[in-house]
C-alpha cells in the first residue's frame, strides 16, 4: 500500500533522512521508534506534505501513486491522516464546524453527497462515544484551552470521523498520563481494521503495550537500522537507545 | 501658519452653531458653555496632535456640518426589518434613537422591568441628571462638542439584580449633518446588565446625494461596587458615515466591565475608550475588532487607568484589513503609584490581506507601581502557516482553509457574546468577511 524507497530529506540544507526504506501493507500496524533527533517527526511531516522539507532523493507511493506530487489536502482525500504531536489551537474556530467542513471536503473529493448539520451531528456523537468525549467538545474552539490529553483525544476523534486508510500518529502518546493513554489507545484499537494501516511514531514503548504493532522499526541517524516484530520494542525498553550510538561511532 | 488659521475659522463656525442652538438645549447651560470655551481656547486636533496623528480629520472639520434637528416624523420605518431582527421574539427592550433623538414609536420599553430609562432631554430638563464636564485638551475636541451641542440621548439607571439584554439602536445620516448622541448609565451595586448598541444608517440604502454625515456619540458609565456590566458596540454604518465615539467607564470596588467595540462600517470611525479602574478589585475585559476594506479607516484609542490595587484587565484587539483598509490601535495601560497587584494583559493581532492595507498598532505601558504583572504583545502578518497546514491536512483546500481561519480570527473577538445578539454580530461579521475575501 505505502512504499517508501531510499527517501532522502533535507531541512534548511541539513540532511535529516538519509535513505529510508519501508513498506506498509493494508491493515498493518507499524511502530517507528528512535531517539530524539533521529528523524521520526520529519518522516511524519514529509508523508503528510508539510512545507519546509525538501525531498532530495527517493520516492513515496501510495497504491502506486506518487504521494510527493500531491498537496496536503489531496493526500487527505486519498485517505492519509496525520495525528499531530502538537495539535494547534485555533481560537474562534468551532470544532464541529471545522470537522464538518473537513469531512465534507473529503466526501466532495470522492463525489459523495455532503452531510448536512443533522447528519453530521449524529455521526459526530457516535464517534465521540468511542473516545469517551464529552459533548461540550463540539461547541468548543479547536484545541483552544484543551489539556494535553484532550488534544490527543481530539486527534483520534478526527481520525475516527475521517476514516483514513493510512493514519500516521506522531507521538500520540507524548504528554499523556496513564489514564489518558488508555483512553487514546482504546480509541485507536477500535479503529483498527483490515483495510486501515497505521504508522505509530513514538519514543517510548509504553504505547505499544496498549496498541500492539505488527512491526517495529528503529530509526537512527535518518535511517532504519533495525526492523522486527513487537519483541524489538521490548528489547529497546530494557536496553534503551544507547547501543545505537555505539555502532555508527566509527563514522 | 495656514493650518492654525483654518482651524481658528472652524472654531468660530462651531461657536456659531452653539450660539444658534443654545436657547433650545435642555438642562444646565453652564457645563455646555465651559465645554465650548475649552474648544475655543485649545482648538481642534490637527496633524500635529499626537492622538490624532494617524487619523486625518481635515474633511470633518473643514466645513462643519450643521447639528441635526429633532426629526418631525419617523423617517426610519425602513429600518423596521433591522429592528425586528434585533428584537425577534425575545420580548427584550429596544431603545431607538434617530439623529441622536429618542424615538418612542420605534422603541419598545416593555421588558425594561426595574430599569429606569428616560430620554436624556427630559432627564436633563428635570434636573435629575447633569452632563459631566467635558475632558480638556485639543485631542478631546469632539467630547467638548458633544457636551456643548448634544440635545438628546438616553439616561439609564440599572438597579441591583439581573436584567434582560437592552438593545440600543442609534440611527443617523438621513441628511448631510452631524448627529449628537449621548448615553449616561449608572449601574448600582450588585447589578448584572448587558447593553448592546448598534450604529446604523437611518435608511436601508442611504440616499446617494448625502455625501457625508457625522455621528458624534458619547457614553458615560458608572459601575458601583460589585456591579457587572457588559456593553458592546457594533458599527454598521454605510460608507458615507464619519463617526467619532467616546466611552468613559468608571469602575468602583470589585466591579466588572466587559466591553466590545466592533467596527465594520463607516468611512472613518474613531473610538476613544477610557476605562478608569478606580477602586480595588475592579476587572475589565475589552475586545476590539476592526474589519475594514475599500478606503475605510478605523481608529481605536484605548486607555486603562489602573488607579487602585489588585485590579485586572484583559485587552484583546483583532484587526483584519483588505484593499486600502486602514486601522489604528493605540492601547495604553497606566499603572498608578500604589496600584500593586495589578494584572494587565494586552494583545493586538492584525492581518493585512492586501499590499495596500495598513495598520498602526501601538501598545503603551506606563508603570509606577512595583508589584505588577503587565504583558503586551502585538503581531502583524499573514495567517499562521501551522494553522493552515493543520486544516489542509484534514482535507480542506488552501482557499477554504484560509476563509475558515479568517472567520475564526474575527470570531475570537466576540466569542463571549451569546444569544440573539451574538448571532446578529456573527451574521454582520460574516457578511463583511465575504466582502473582504472577494477582493
Amino acid at each position: 500500500m505505502l512504499i517508501v524507497k531510499d527517501l532522502k530529506v533535507e531541512v534548511e540544507g541539513k540532511s535529516i533522512l538519509k535513505g529510508l526504506t519501508m513498506e506498509v501493507g493494508a491493515g498493518e500496524v507499524h511502530a517507528i521508534m528512535g531517539p530524539n533527533g533521529s528523524g521520526k517527526s520529519t518522516l511524519s511531516h514529509v508523508l503528510s506534505g508539510r512545507e519546509g522539507y525538501e525531498v532530495v532523493g527517493g520516492s513515496i507511493t501510495l497504491d502506486g501513486e506518487d504521494l510527493l506530487a500531491l498537496s496536503p489536502e489531496e493526500r487527505a482525500w486519498k485517505g492519509l491522516f496525520l495525528g499531530f504531536q502538537y495539535p494547534v489551537a485555533i481560537p474562534g474556530l468551532n470544532s464541529s464546524v471545522f470537522m464538518r467542513e473537513a469531512v465534507n471536503a473529503q466526501r466532495r473529493s470522492r463525489g459523495e453527497n455532503e452531510y448536512d448539520a443533522m447528519d453530521f451531528l449524529a455521526i459526530a456523537r457516535e464517534k465521540m462515544k468511542l473516545l469517551k468525549m464529552d459533548e461540550s467538545f463540539m461547541t468548543r474552539a479547536v484545541n483552544d484551552g484543551f489539556s494535553g490529553g484532550e488534544k490527543k483525544r481530539n486527534e483520534i476523534y478526527q481520525m475516527a470521523l475521517l476514516e483514513p486508510r493510512l493514519a500516521i500518529l506522531d507521538e500520540i502518546d507524548s504528554g499523556l498520563d496513564i489514564d489518558a493513554l488508555r483512553v487514546v489507545s482504546d480509541g485507536i484499537n477500535k479503529l483498527r481494521s483490515p483495510d486501515r494501516s497505521l504508522i505509530m511514531v513514538t519514543h517510548y514503548q509504553r504505547l505499544l503495550d496498549y496498541v500492539v504493532p505488527d512491526y517495529v522499526h528503529v530509526l537512527s541517524g535518518g535511517e532504519i537500522v533495525r526492523s522486527g516484530g513487537r519483541e524489538l520494542a521490548l528489547e529497546l525498553e530494557s536496553s534503551g537507545y544507547g547501543w545505537l550510538e555505539k555502532e555508527p561511532a566509527a563514522v | 501658519m495656514v493650518a492654525t488659521q483654518a482651524s481658528a475659522d472652524n472654531r468660530s463656525a462651531f461657536q456659531q452653531q452653539f450660539e444658534n442652538r443654545k436657547p433650545h438645549l435642555p438642562g444646565d447651560a453652564e457645563v455646555r458653555e465651559r465645554a465650548m470655551q475649552q474648544l475655543l481656547t485649545t482648538g481642534l486636533p490637527d496633524r500635529k496632535t499626537e492622538r490624532w496623528r494617524y487619523t486625518r480629520i481635515n474633511s470633518l472639520l473643514k466645513q462643519p456640518l450643521e447639528p441635526a434637528q429633532k426629526p418631525v416624523t419617523t423617517t426610519a420605518t425602513e429600518r423596521q426589518p433591522l429592528l425586528d431582527e434585533l428584537n425577534s421574539g425575545s420580548g427584550a427592550p429596544v431603545l431607538v434613537f434617530q439623529q441622536g433623538y429618542f424615538c418612542a414609536e420605534l422603541s419598545r420599553l416593555e421588558g425594561l422591568g426595574e430599569i429606569q430609562f428616560k430620554p436624556l432631554a427630559a432627564a436633563l430638563e428635570s434636573g435629575a441628571v447633569m452632563l459631566p464636564e467635558a475632558a480638556d485638551g485639543r485631542d478631546r475636541a469632539f467630547d467638548q462638542l458633544n457636551t456643548a451641542l448634544v440635545a438628546d440621548g438616553g439616561w439609564l439607571q440599572l438597579p441591583a439584580g439581573k436584567h434582560p439584554l437592552i438593545t440600543i439602536v442609534v440611527l443617523s445620516g438621513s441628511a448631510a449633518e452631524t448627529s449628537y448622541w449621548r448615553l449616561l448609565v449608572t449601574a448600582a451595586s450588585h447589578c448584572e446588565a448587558e447593553l448592546a448598541i448598534v450604529y446604523a444608517d437611518s435608511e436601508a440604502d442611504q440616499e446617494t446625494d448625502v455625501k457625508a454625515y457625522q455621528l458624534n456619540s458619547s457614553i458615560d458609565l458608572d459601575l458601583a461596587p460589585n456591579a457587572q456590566v457588559s456593553l458592546s458596540q457594533l458599527q454598521q454604518q454605510g460608507e458615507q458615515a464619519f463617526q467619532v465615539s467616546s466611552l468613559r467607564a468608571n469602575l468602583q470596588r470589585d466591579s466588572s466591565f466587559k466591553s466590545h467595540v466592533l467596527t465594520l462600517g463607516g468611512a472613518i470611525s474613531r473610538d476613544d475608550v477610557d476605562i478608569n479602574l478606580a477602586e480595588a478589585g475592579a476587572h475589565v475585559e475589552f475586545d476590539g475588532l476592526q474589519l475594514t476594506n475599500g478606503r475605510q479607516h478605523a481608529d481605536l484609542h484605548l486607555t486603562l487607568e489602573h488607579a487602585a490595587p489588585n485590579c485586572t484587565s484583559q485587552v484583546s484587539h483583532h484587526g483584519l484589513f483588505g484593499d486600502h483598509g486602514r486601522g489604528v490601535f493605540n492601547g495604553r495601560v497606566h499603572v498608578h503609584p500604589g496600584a500593586d497587584g495589578t494584572d494587565s494583559q494586552m494583545s493586538s493581532k492584525n492581518l493585512l490581506l492586501s499590499d495596500r492595507a495598513e495598520i498602526d498598532a501601538k501598545p503603551e505601558l506606563e508603570i509606577y507601581a512595583d508589584d505588577v504583572k503587565c504583558a503586551h504583545g502585538c503581531t502583524v502578518g499573514d495567517l499562521n502557516r501551522d494553522e493552515l497546514f493543520y486544516l489542509r491536512s484534514r482535507g480542506l483546500t488552501e482557499q477554504d482553509a484560509r476563509a475558515l481561519l479568517l472567520s475564526a480570527f474575527a470570531a475570537a473577538s466576540f466569542a463571549t457574546l451569546g444569544g440573539h445578539w451574538g448571532e446578529h454580530v456573527a451574521n454582520a461579521v460574516t457578511k463583511k468577511m465575504e466582502q473582504l475575501s472577494h477582493e
